[in-house]
């Protein structure tokens, strides 16, 4: 998603909360949609939860318009909010289901089945490298390094999302960028 | 964008820059994933740095590695999502003004089946499943009592009137013929009445009852969903019967507990005292199946025969009728299992000594946490509230 379309998120978010502009609501959610449907991914294997827990934060909107106010970043704000309901709706699931089935909500940056497989692709041992050292990474910095790079998010951003310093932000980073590079250097000359 | 101008600028920016360096760059990350730049911005960078390839290409793949694959759900199945979001928040809105109406359809609905002449209780069990959150009488002009005063009395007499008598009002209502009324008791409740053959009923938690108001005709019939327990009045003119969505039970004189609760596919009958006999509702030419005192028929799941068992703590299956639980040596699962059902709340157990043995008595409270927190004290166990969701752990 580019800058310069996300700040027009803003103002439509502006037109929602100050005129009621449902419309605007709707634009929101349908190009928001599939943003937290990933990032809900990351945490989770339960579509079921992942979904739910979008339609409960929009509702939430829908239900206390004269309560929200205006935001910096649309997104960040969308991720955060999400972020809190889906912790919320898994800790539901993991109360009353014993099974073992939902007590993953730790975040893993490639996580599903798909983005494992990397056949034939030229740089495969890259990428493998890559997936290698992240998976060994705690999972905080895991999202920190996906909220990063794989949604362009800044450091003051990230730290407001995740509620931590932004010097914590640029460390993990720091490292985390070092380790890769390190990791695939040796995987290269190999 | 791709001016030449551009292209100077971020090769000067760039030619001092290391791998890591240039993943960290702002600059560079927006340019690998496409928010700035063209589509051969990088190709250009190296063309004009070759002796930094290796590096730029090394963060380029990094940079692209890091990018995950994304679920795109259709266009459609969000729009549809949206709708039903936008519909939930509409009809919450209306939701008081929707449920005031239906409640005058209903009646008016009630009031249509039951003033037809013929009624019978089958035209009166169509009606609904059980709603209401206080014990209801229903009456047959539809009007409704909300009994949530206790303690009260409710007695039938022979003449189709009804004596009640509350904590601070008593009235003996109109008489009626060939109609039916019908006593919901919702989950976590009891209730009891007099009938006007003298029989009483006493109702478990989650049950209705449907019953004329005086016995007219050759025999006495009603129609019982959920649990009760009957001490039926002798009058060998006339039979009395308890009709439910599995079976039909003939009564000669007796005091006996009538399970039919659908939800859970349980129709037991356990007799105490006297005689009955059941007969399946699902073959027409059925043998009526006797029952002797102490035993328990429990009816298959296809509702076609019974299991006739013996029971040694008869007691203890109808101990609701004097507002308790009892257990004798009952594992705590159990225990628990038979309180979900009383008050129809989940409750999850997380409990890794289940040899943990129960033996006694368990006021039901109105409140089901009061009943939970009491046990909890006992057994030396815990428990979580969560969205009238229960958890047991130690």
């Amino acid at each position: 998603m580019k800058l310069t379309k996300l700040a027009s998120y803003n103002i439509l978010w502006e037109d929602y909360i100050k005129k009621g502009s449902e419309k605007a609501l709707s634009i929101i959610y349908l190009d928001f949609y599939d943003h937290l449907f990933n990032y809900g991914l990351k945490h989770t294997k339960n579509r079921e939860v992942i979904e739910d827990s979008i339609q409960n934060i929009f509702s939430y909107f829908l239900k206390v318009r004269k309560n929200l106010g205006p935001v910096n970043n649309l997104f960040g704000y969308l991720l955060k909010s999400y972020r809190n309901q889906l912790f919320h709706e898994l800790a539901k699931h993991n109360k009353f289901i014993s099974t073992e089935e939902f007590s993953d909500s730790d975040f893993e940056y490639f996580r599903s089945q798909e983005q494992n497989i990397i056949d034939q692709e030229e740089n495969h041992i890259i990428k493998s490298s890559i997936q290698k050292s992240i998976s060994l990474l705690p999972s905080k910095q895991q999202e920190i390094i996906y909220l990063r790079f794989d949604c362009g998010f800044s450091y003051p951003d990230i730290s407001v999302i995740l509620n931590i310093s932004v010097e914590s932000c640029h460390k993990t980073i720091y490292r985390a960028i070092r380790t890769i590079r390190e990791d695939v250097k040796i995987k290269i000359r190999l | 964008m791709g001016s030449e101008f551009f292209n100077d600028f971020i090769v000067e920016r760039f030619k001092a820059l290391n791998t890591s360096e240039l993943i960290l760059n702002e600059t560079f990350r927006k340019i690998v994933t496409c928010e700035i730049g063209e589509d051969d911005t990088i190709k250009i960078l190296i063309e004009k740095l070759p002796a930094k390839k290796d590096e730029i290409s090394l963060a380029y793949e990094i940079l692209k590695g890091l990018q995950t694959p994304k679920v795109q759900n259709t266009a459609e199945k969000k729009k549809q999502l949206w709708n039903q979001l936008k519909t939930a928040e509409k009809s919450s809105q209306l939701f008081q003004h929707l449920a005031a109406s239906l409640l005058i359809l209903f009646i008016i609905v009630t009031v249509f089946y039951l003033s037809q002449t013929s009624t019978t209780i089958e035209d009166v069990t169509f009606s609904n499943e059980i709603d209401s959150n206080e014990i209801t009488l229903i009456l047959a002009s539809g009007e409704q009592f909300i009994l949530n005063k206790k303690p009260y009395k409710i007695k039938h007499h022979s003449d189709g009137s009804f004596f009640y008598a509350g904590n601070k009002s008593k009235f003996r209502s109109a008489t009626v013929k060939n109609v039916f009324y019908q006593m919901i008791v919702p989950y976590g409740k009891r209730s009891d009445l007099l009938l006007s053959d003298g029989t009483k009923v006493w109702l478990n938690s989650g049950s209705r009852l449907i019953y004329p108001p005086a016995f007219e005709g050759k025999f006495r019939e009603v129609f019982l969903e959920g649990e009760a327990f009957f001490e039926v009045a002798k009058d060998l003119e006339k039979p009395f019967y308890v009709k439910t969505d599995a079976f039909r039970l003939r009564v000669y004189g007796t005091r006996f507990d009538v399970r039919a609760y659908k939800k859970t596919n349980d129709f037991t009958t356990s007799l105490v005292e006297g005689k009955i006999s059941l007969t399946p509702n699902q073959r027409l030419l059925a043998k009526e199946v006797f029952l002797l005192p102490n035993q328990k028929a429990i009816s298959s799941t296809d509702h076609k025969t019974f299991k006739i068992n013996e029971v040694h703590d008869l007691e203890n299956m109808y101990s609701w009728v004097d507002g308790y639980l009892s257990f004798d040596n009952e594992s705590i699962s159990k225990v628990i299992q038979n309180i979900s059902h009383y008050y129809n709340v989940p409750i999850g157990i997380k409990i890794r000594n289940n040899d943990l043995k129960i033996t006694g008595k368990l006021e039901l409270k109105d409140e089901v946490e009061r009943v939970i927190s009491g046990l909890m004290l006992l057994t030396k166990t815990k428990y979580l509230k969560d969205n009238n969701k229960f958890l047991i752990y130690q």
